[in-house]
């Protein structure tokens, strides 16, 4: 799988836009409980 | 079985978008909702607010929504569906056959009548039924000696043999009506390549197109109905804090 056009799927996206938004809000639990 | 099988990516895929969308329409509610009334509480106002939308939302799919002012509303069923009505092969040999249905020996003499103008449509989507049958049939035999078959649809692989259902000539109709109402239809069915003249047998499923939007609509109304209880008890405590007892004591601004 080439990183150039990794995602061509709506649902594929919609996926990875999840994790990404979990990470963020584990990332921001983090600093804040620091 | 092996249908489910080429469905399983995106079904996967599915279940796990489903909880995606969980995750984040009603996880990012709820992480604001719980920051002003607490985990308990939070869950307990998105719950009742859930499954109260959930009525509305499954009520629209069940009853459908009404004119309003001239103004053609939502049609019925237009959310999950269930069994599409269909015709479904439940017979099928090189004669006519005796089966559970009375008279379906004696196709295609009467009490079988030929199609008239009025159930034209019934052969097409008989026979695209029947169509379907006898690929899944000859897929079935060729797979048990050793030919690898294709679906139709898809890119076609070498030494890999692809039935187009067309290739399957049905002609013959003829309809009859059951003793308990089904409706009933045969054909003589053969593959244009060559190979015997089938006579099949299929009914008319009427299927239950509604049965999700109910299922929706009932498990909705007894999610909210089991909340709500716990919501009032809840609102009721968190008052007795609000209003009750002295004010928290004062030590100047932070």
């Amino acid at each position: 799988m080439s990183l150039l056009a990794a995602i061509t799927n709506g649902s594929d996206a919609f996926i990875a836009f999840t994790i990404m938004m979990i990470a963020i809000f584990v990332t921001l639990l983090i600093t804040v409980s620091r | 079985m092996t249908d489910l099988l080429a469905l399983a990516p995106t079904f996967l895929k599915g279940i796990v978008v489903i909880g995606c969308a969980f995750i984040l329409f009603v996880g990012s509610i709820y992480v604001l909702l719980s920051a002003v009334f607490g985990l308990r509480m939070g869950y307990l106002v998105l719950a009742v607010s859930f499954f109260g939308w959930m009525i509305v939302f499954s009520s629209i799919w069940t009853l459908g929504q009404p004119k309003i002012l001239g103004v053609t509303g939502t049609l019925r069923n237009l959310g999950p569906r269930g069994t599409e009505p269909h015709w479904q092969v439940f017979a099928a040999g090189t004669g006519p056959l005796k089966t559970k249905y009375a008279g379906t020996e004696s196709y295609p003499g009467s009490p079988w009548r030929a199609p008239t103008a009025g159930n034209k449509s019934a052969v097409d989507t008989a026979k695209t039924a029947i169509q379907k049958y006898l690929v899944e049939q000859a897929t079935e035999q060729f797979q048990k000696q050793g030919v690898k078959v294709c679906p139709p649809e898809g890119l076609q692989a070498p030494n890999c043999y692809t039935f187009d259902p067309a290739t399957f000539v049905v002609t013959d109709f003829a309809f009859m009506p059951a003793k308990d109402g089904t409706s009933l239809a045969a054909a003589h069915a053969f593959f244009s390549a060559g190979g015997p003249e089938l006579t099949v047998y299929a009914y008319h499923d009427t299927g239950n197109v509604p049965a999700y939007s109910y299922a929706f609509l009932v498990a909705s109304i007894v999610l909210f109905i089991v909340h709500v209880p716990f919501l009032d008890r809840a609102e009721r405590k968190r008052k007795a804090i609000l209003t009750g007892g002295t004010a928290p004591p004062w030590y100047g601004p932070a």
